[in-house]
């Protein structure tokens, strides 16, 4: 009796591989982690920050060791020929030298420290915590119908003196 | 060696499909779209990394929103039975043992329990009435288990674990869903929620669910045959229905401060069996008879930050319950508030600390089986101050956490409850840690304060030769003291790149003064009616027990996980103990998720748990529960945007079986393959 349980549970389990092979063989899409990494780096892009042409790098921050991988891609790409740096940070203290900071929604904690930190820095802040452009964030990702949208809080980028191009602001679904 | 060749192929697919997926997941990169692109994408999966593991010095396991979801738990039971290093036994339709490391009892008074900061943990028998701890389970956003002594910063109790139960943020929850399922134990259940933005900064959501679940099947083969044609008399009913609404708001107060309300009320109802003892032969009766649970709490969180490295909380709540019984009946008003502060003080420190206050007023109800000895009211009020820092001696590969905690607790004055723990990191996939902890575990109304009529002795049998019948009682004992706990821990985290990771802890606990009862006193000025033995709390009891948990987990391919989780315990305590002592030796769980395509995923659990003992106290012997093993099977299918369906088939392939043998009053029953369907929209 139990042996016999014991192999139909193998025998589940290498059905479920085989097939689950034979999807896996078609080409991938991108996961969402490297689609909010590439939202970002697109951001980034499009966003011009006070005193940018005398910086040497564009710095990328994010908080969660989750979207290491997916921000690890953006190493070596460049913008406006000024090389991104990405980092994790630690603390917040450390937010003060980034460009952009990501936080992710496993980090609603840390939201309140952020803005104390930030205040009108001109940092731009992004995130998928969902209330985050009310909550005082810039850029809030969300997700309808399985896709990426965003909302953009255009006041608190203002007052942060930063500068977001019109290309984004016209793909956003709110601005603000 | 059929069953040998099979699994070897089993081995060969599984790491081909590996391949497979390695090889194509380089070919992605949306760096090279355009924003418009990236909108315009469809986000297919949610990551292609295994869950990275947590950074923490100490044995933290956790059970996320997506796994309740795809698992299909209806409980919170439920949902712990496959960590490793807990033993979860369903003792009848409502009453589950939790247990961390060990000590597994309807009682077991080794672990905290908390919901969003809410102690679950009841003071009258110390444990947790897991039958009333609910919410609607989509709610949750996690489950946090830390095995191990967690007391330093939760508090006493938190002996062998603790279970942080935590919900989502209601800015998470807008919109509405309802489940609607039913199946043959689960006879019906209906849940509803609907969340909304109430104001700007502002948002909420409101619950209401209930639930009516059928009665475990009691067989007469597992009990005696005299008590057995008692039981079939008496009826043998544990079936039961629940009802529980509640909300939650969350404001937003500027940028830097947050208020958190939450409420919730509860009321359940179920029919149960008891072993009473009895004046009359034979002595011990079975009355199946309905059991009433109440309870209702509020609670406050209100949290503030000062600058970027400090921050402070601020909770307070009350929590009423109320509970009746054949046996005992009690209600309990308690409140609690909490202030805490967060501070990184400088590179280095990471500063935690606070202090909290509680009063808990207990009334108990006197039946003749469980009665209260000095008086039926009782209030408590417990102090306590804790303090963690975690330095950093090294810059992200060396981190030294030193936290203790000083209580007061009107039955056994200050308790301080210290740990050590140290946390390396060689490399980005290597991580060791190791602890050394001190905890304890405060008595519980009952053992300082109550009498329980365990069973009565027919005259003139093996232990009671007199001519009358010999009540037996335990008796609390105002000087019994706390049980102490010194534990040594150490573990291992592996994570690949991308696909495979492992987390390892190895534990050695050594308890002190653990409870055992004294040498019985009999008293005879009830002649001839009875006699009475009475046996007082007492704290000479001692022992150790030490294991390993393993939890590795696998992404085969981008839409198919594997995870095994596996834990070994070996236990070895002194005689005459009053209180379970030993897990299982061995409890292993494999789980597989399958996401065929965006509508279809399909998941399997099998598990395994070994013998276990559970005391008797009225025959002075161990009873034991068989091993077992057991299979979960589901599916969920989701039809459109809104409409999701799901199949479950619970405990398969194996039959009935009794997972638990309690070790006062309940009786033992079967549990059942069982199925159940399920129906959730959203909208």
């Amino acid at each position: 009796m139990r042996c016999r349980i014991i192999s139909a549970f193998c025998l589940l389990l290498m059905l479920m591989s085989v097939s689950g092979r034979g999807v896996v063989a078609i080409a991938e899409p991108p996961d969402s982690r490297s689609l909010i990494a590439a939202l970002n780096y697109n951001f980034a892009k499009y966003a011009h920050w006070p005193g940018e042409d005398e910086q040497q790098s564009i710095q990328l921050c994010f908080f969660t060791e989750r979207f290491k991988q997916s921000f690890a891609g953006l190493q070596n790409k460049a913008i406006f020929n000024k090389p991104v740096k990405v980092r994790q940070l630690s603390q917040i203290e450390q937010a003060g030298d980034c460009h952009l900071v990501y936080i992710d929604r496993s980090e609603r904690a840390l939201l309140q420290r952020l803005f104390v930190f930030l205040k009108d820095k001109p940092v731009l802040t992004v995130s998928d915590i969902t209330g985050f452009s009310d909550e005082g964030g810039m850029i809030e990702i969300f997700r309808a119908n399985n896709k990426f949208r965003f909302k953009v809080n255009q006041s608190r980028i203002e007052s942060a003196r930063l500068k977001m191009s019109s290309q984004v602001l016209k793909l956003a679904v709110e601005v603000k | 060696m059929r069953l040998a060749s099979r699994l070897l192929m089993v081995g060969y697919t599984l790491s081909s499909s590996v391949l497979a997926g390695v090889v194509s997941a380089e070919e992605t990169t949306p760096f090279d779209l355009s924003l418009q692109q990236l909108l315009e994408t469809e986000v297919t999966s949610v990551s292609r990394q295994a869950e990275p593991l947590s950074n923490a010095a100490a044995a933290v396991y956790v059970i996320t929103a997506e796994e309740i979801r795809q698992r299909g738990f209806r409980s919170i039971p439920q949902a712990l039975r496959d960590v490793p290093g807990l033993h979860v036994a369903q003792i009848d339709s409502q009453k589950w043992a939790v247990s961390s490391r060990g000590f597994n009892g309807r009682y077991n008074n080794k672990m905290l329990v908390l919901m969003d900061g809410r102690s679950l943990y009841s003071p009258e028998f110390s444990g947790v009435y897991w039958e009333v701890q609910d919410t609607l389970m989509a709610d949750i956003e996690r489950i946090e288990v830390i095995r191990g002594p967690g007391a330093a910063i939760w508090g006493a109790n938190a002996v062998n674990g603790v279970i942080n139960i935590i919900t989502k943020h209601s800015a998470e929850t807008l919109g509405g869903y309802a489940e609607l399922g039913a199946g043959d134990y689960q006879q019906g259940f209906a849940g509803f929620r609907y969340g909304g933005r109430l104001a700007e900064g502002i948002s909420g959501r409101a619950f209401i669910k209930a639930f009516k679940r059928d009665d475990l099947a009691f067989n007469s083969n597992d009990v005696d045959a005299v008590a057995g044609s008692q039981i079939r008399e008496a009826g043998s009913d544990n079936d039961w229905w629940s009802q529980h609404a509640g909300g939650r708001l969350d404001i937003n107060l500027g940028p830097s401060a947050s208020l958190m309300l939450s409420g919730a009320a509860y009321e359940s109802q179920m029919r149960q069996s008891a072993a009473i003892p009895s004046l009359d032969a034979p002595y011990q009766a079975y009355p199946n008879s309905d059991s009433d649970s109440r309870g209702w709490h509020l609670l406050a969180n209100y949290s503030k930050a000062l600058s970027a490295s400090s921050q402070f909380n601020l909770k307070t709540y009350i929590d009423h319950a109320k509970r009746e019984e054949r046996l005992f009946g009690f209600s309990r008003d308690s409140f609690e508030i909490e202030f805490s502060h967060e501070w990184e003080a400088g590179e280095r420190h990471d500063l935690l600390w606070g202090m909290s206050y509680r009063h808990i007023n207990n009334r108990l109800d006197t039946h003749p089986v469980v009665f209260g000895m000095d008086s039926n009211k009782e209030a408590t009020n417990l102090w306590s101050l804790f303090i963690q820092d975690q330095i950093t001696l090294r810059p992200d590969s060396l981190w030294l956490t030193l936290a203790a905690r000083f209580e007061h607790h009107p039955y056994v004055d200050f308790e301080w409850q210290p740990t050590v723990r140290l946390s390396w990191q060689p490399h980005q996939q290597h991580r060791f840690w190791t602890a050394l902890s001190r905890a304890v575990r405060t008595p519980s109304l009952t053992e300082n304060n109550y009498q329980i009529n365990v069973g009565n002795l027919a005259p003139m049998s093996t232990f009671n030769p007199g001519p009358v019948v010999n009540r037996l009682n335990l008796v609390g004992n105002s000087a019994y003291d706390s049980e102490e706990i010194k534990s040594f821990e150490a573990g291992y985290r592996y994570s690949s790149e991308d696909r495979f990771s492992l987390d390892t802890a190895f534990f050695y606990n050594d308890y002190d003064h653990l409870r055992s009862l004294s040498m019985a006193e009999i008293d005879t000025s009830t002649l001839p009616a009875f006699t009475t033995t009475g046996s007082a709390f007492t704290n000479q009891a001692n022992g150790h027990n030490y294991g390993l948990e393993v939890s590795a987990n696998w992404l085969l391919a981008d839409n198919f996980k594997l995870r095994l989780n596996y834990a070994l315990t070996h236990s070895h305590f002194s005689r005459g103990q009053s209180q379970n002592t030993d897990a299982p030796e061995q409890v292993a769980s494999l789980t597989a998720n399958w996401q065929l395509n965006e509508k279809l995923d399909f998941y399997t659990t099998w598990r395994y748990v070994d013998s276990s003992d559970s005391i008797d106290p009225v025959q002075v012997s161990n009873q034991t529960v068989a091993a077992y093993y057991g299979v979960d099977l589901g599916v969920n299918w989701q039809l459109n945007k809104q409409v999701t369906l799901s199949a479950h088939g619970r405990n398969l392939f194996y039959g009935s079986h009794v997972e638990y043998k309690s070790e006062l009053f309940s009786i033992p029953y079967r549990v059942e393959p069982s199925f159940f369907a399920k129906l959730t929209v959203a909208f």
